[in-house]
């Protein structure tokens, strides 16, 4: 090892008590590399050992005793506490939003009855809803089905529905109690 | 009696992983100095450094089930507790320089720094050490302690570290580089 190498091992043996026998030949054989070690090691002398940062015992006694504390106090659960608000705002904006769109699915944007939500309304109220609508339709003269015609309800009305709004009619409803 | 690293330890590691409060008591009683110094010399204040040990100890016990053994008990304490005192150096953002700790008060006591007499040695040499630890880095300071005061092997705290060997070894030696720098433009040496 050149000089560099021995100072840079010397900075690393800071705080051991041995030298390896090559680290020792060359400080006998070089006063650069000597000085450098005799100028590390006086000075970390002078940090001393970790005693001088011990606690006294009445310290320690009381820092066990605020652990004991800490450790057996149960732990106010506030994680929980925020999954339960975070779950029931959850639960609001769910129920929130599904009535909000069910009504913005019910009415147009004068505030009316979309008949076009009856097609595909799949729950239960909506079919129900569907229902009266489609009565309340017929019984107002102004109904249009599928292509759009109004159609004079009436004793002959079924002769102005076409095949296909028959068919419609019988697929999606229930004929008999409409009547 | 010296209990650390024997089966003394790792009786009472076992037992405080059950549960047993009183195991958990006696570690403390056993590692608290160690822990203690070692937040002391990173926070560079007394009563931080006791709100750190104590944190550390409350953290130890919470997750002491997954300590696996691997190491020497005394390296996860070290871990968890330079943890703590980084985190808090983060939030607290203070930096203390050499400077600021007055060191022309120990350039007066100098001679007692080397020479020093039972009145004054702890207090003198606790001073120079907080100072010196404080203008280091964070890393260097960390493998300084745990090489110097800790006499920790490289390896070990490279491993609690979790950093490379070389980069452990760089901290150290820069560390010894600027203590003998300061000395030498401190006039502290013999």
């Amino acid at each position: 090892m050149n000089c560099h190498e021995i100072q840079n091992e010397l900075l690393l043996t800071v705080g051991e008590n041995q030298l390896s026998d090559e680290i020792k030949k060359h400080l006998n054989e070089c006063s650069d590399c000597k000085n450098f070690w005799e100028s590390i090691d006086s000075v970390t002398e002078m940090m001393g050992d970790d005693s001088n940062f011990y606690l006294s015992d009445i310290e320690t006694e009381q820092i066990i005793n605020k652990v004991n504390f800490r450790t057996e106090t149960p732990k106010k659960n506030v994680i929980s506490i925020y999954k339960i608000l975070t779950a029931a705002a959850a639960v609001i904006l769910v129920l929130g939003v599904t009535y909000i769109a069910q009504k913005a699915g019910e009415f147009d944007r004068f505030g009316n009855i979309d008949t076009t939500v009856i097609h595909d309304s799949s729950v239960s109220q909506g079919a129900k809803a569907s229902q009266i609508v489609l009565e309340d339709l017929f019984n107002e003269g102004d109904f249009d089905l599928v292509n759009s015609e109004n159609i004079i309800v009436g004793e002959d009305m079924w002769d102005y529905l076409s095949d296909e709004d028959l068919k419609y009619l019988e697929d999606n409803f229930d004929i008999e109690d409409l009547l | 009696m010296n209990r650390e690293g024997g089966t003394d330890i790792q009786e009472l590691v076992l037992k405080a992983q059950k549960g047993n409060k009183e195991a958990f008591s006696e570690l403390m009683k056993v590692f608290m100095n160690n822990v203690y110094s070692l937040t002391y010399k990173l926070t560079g204040e007394k009563d931080i450094a006791k709100d750190m040990t104590q944190d550390t100890f409350v953290t130890a016990w919470d997750k002491i089930k997954s300590y696996r053994g691997e190491g020497n008990f005394a390296g996860w304490l070290y871990k968890i507790a330079a943890n703590n005192c980084f985190n808090f150096l983060k939030r607290d953002k203070r930096k203390v320089s050499l400077e600021m700790i007055n060191v022309e008060s120990m350039e007066i006591h100098k001679d007692r720094v080397l020479q020093p007499d039972k009145i004054f040695e702890n207090k003198i040499r606790r001073d120079f050490v907080l100072a010196f630890m404080q203008s280091l880095p964070e890393q260097q300071r960390l493998a300084f302690e745990l090489r110097f005061y800790k006499e920790m092997s490289f390896n070990e705290i490279a491993r609690i570290l979790g950093s490379a060997l070389g980069t452990v070894k760089t901290n150290y030696r820069e560390a010894i580089q600027k203590l003998r720098q300061l000395a030498l433009e401190k006039g502290w040496q013999k």
